[in-house]
């Protein structure tokens, strides 16, 4: 609909659109809401062991989870076994987890300090300065971005709707990996919940 | 172990300050929609934090200056804890008691966060620290996502209040 529209509007419009929409992305003022059913921006980031991750390179996969975590948000921390059991049942159905930690203060040993106290099972990306947190207009931690095979945005938000695990009762992560491993559309495509912001440098 | 600390090095005073305080009602969406309505007439200023969350305890005081320079001159402001209701009395009543802070306090009732924020602020994530600035209509006319300061909230509110004499 809104292609129709630009084209209604001609190619001056829908240039100018396209240049809004990468002054945002420049500007840091993406809402995720806008990028559900949009390829997401690629991006390549290294880990806490200095390996390189590109988005790109998961496309054999089923989709990949990004989660915006810190090692020192209690909310993020309360979501750390949750993540781990996630990433132990999905990953041998083919999704790839990748966990991206963008808080200034959080640097790399204490990532993988933190990482290997919580037997993490998904490497964690140091996005220092915060540019893909601002490509995808991440601003809380816990915050997932499921992509599809084909770089797909089709779940933004929270992994569940409880920080007390026992009392969680809408799993909307869980609901839209199952989605996505049945060739289905995802029910819900965001569900947000309260967390720490990120500290952007 | 920071919330053992602070219980632990609490003075006497403040223990029975808190004893005093009053209680921290709980509030959901559509309680958060009548206070707002009850208020109209003031200018509010509604801050979303969490006893958790250490940039919403850096900017507390900053709201405590604020509210003592408005409070009698038509303005208000409203502290709603995301912490969970068990928290009340253990937690959310201390901090406020060693805060000085005297506006009213709330904790939300658990469940329907993604309404919640919507309804408040559809462009709010759900980080906090959170506040929002309503007119004395009740309308919302600004959000700070991120710690905001006595000076920036003044700035903000300052117009809002009624003409002095």
């Amino acid at each position: 609909m809104r292609t129709s529209r630009l084209r209604r509007l001609g190619p001056a419009a829908a240039a100018s659109a396209m240049l809004a929409a990468a002054f945002a992305f420049a500007q840091g003022n993406v809402t995720p809401a806008a990028l559900i059913g949009k390829p997401l921006p690629d991006f390549t980031l290294t880990d806490y062991e200095g390996k390189s991750h590109t988005l790109s390179q998961h496309r054999d996969a089923k989709g990949v989870v990004l989660i915006f975590v810190s090692t020192r948000c209690p909310v993020s921390n309360a979501y750390n076994q949750r993540m781990v059991k996630l990433a132990a049942d999905y990953q041998p159905k083919g999704f790839r987890f990748l966990g991206v930690n963008a808080n200034k203060a959080e640097l790399p040993e204490e990532l993988a300090q933190h990482a290997r106290k919580n037997d993490w099972n998904f490497p964690v990306l140091k996005d220092t300065g915060n540019k893909v947190a601002d490509q995808l207009g991440a601003t809380v931690t816990p915050e997932v971005y499921l992509v599809d095979s084909a770089g797909v945005l089709r779940y933004h938000g929270r992994i569940d709707d409880s920080q007390d695990a026992p009392a969680a009762r809408q799993h909307d992560l869980r609901e839209a990996l199952d989605a996505l491993l049945a060739g289905q559309e995802v029910a819900r495509k965001e569900a947000k919940a309260f967390g720490c912001t990120i500290k952007r440098g | 172990m920071k919330r053992a600390l602070f219980r632990a090095i609490l003075p006497a005073a403040a223990i029975l300050s808190i004893a005093a305080a009053p209680a921290v009602p709980t509030i959901d969406r559509q309680g958060y929609a009548e206070l707002i309505e009850r208020l109209r007439g003031k200018a509010v200023v509604v801050n979303m934090w969490a006893t958790w969350c250490e940039p919403c305890r850096e900017e507390f005081p900053e709201l405590v200056r604020f509210h003592e320079a408005v409070k009698g001159r038509g303005g208000t402001v409203v502290a709603v804890s995301l912490d969970p209701p068990s928290a009340a009395d253990l937690d959310i009543k201390p901090f406020l008691a060693s805060q000085s802070a005297t506006f009213p306090a709330y904790v939300k009732r658990p469940g329907d966060d993604d309404a919640f924020i919507n309804t408040i602020d559809p462009a709010w994530s759900g980080a906090l620290p959170a506040t929002f600035i309503y007119d004395r209509e009740g309308r919302r006319i600004r959000s700070f996502f991120g710690p905001v300061t006595e000076a920036r909230l003044r700035k903000e509110v300052e117009p809002l209040l009624p003409k002095g004499d």
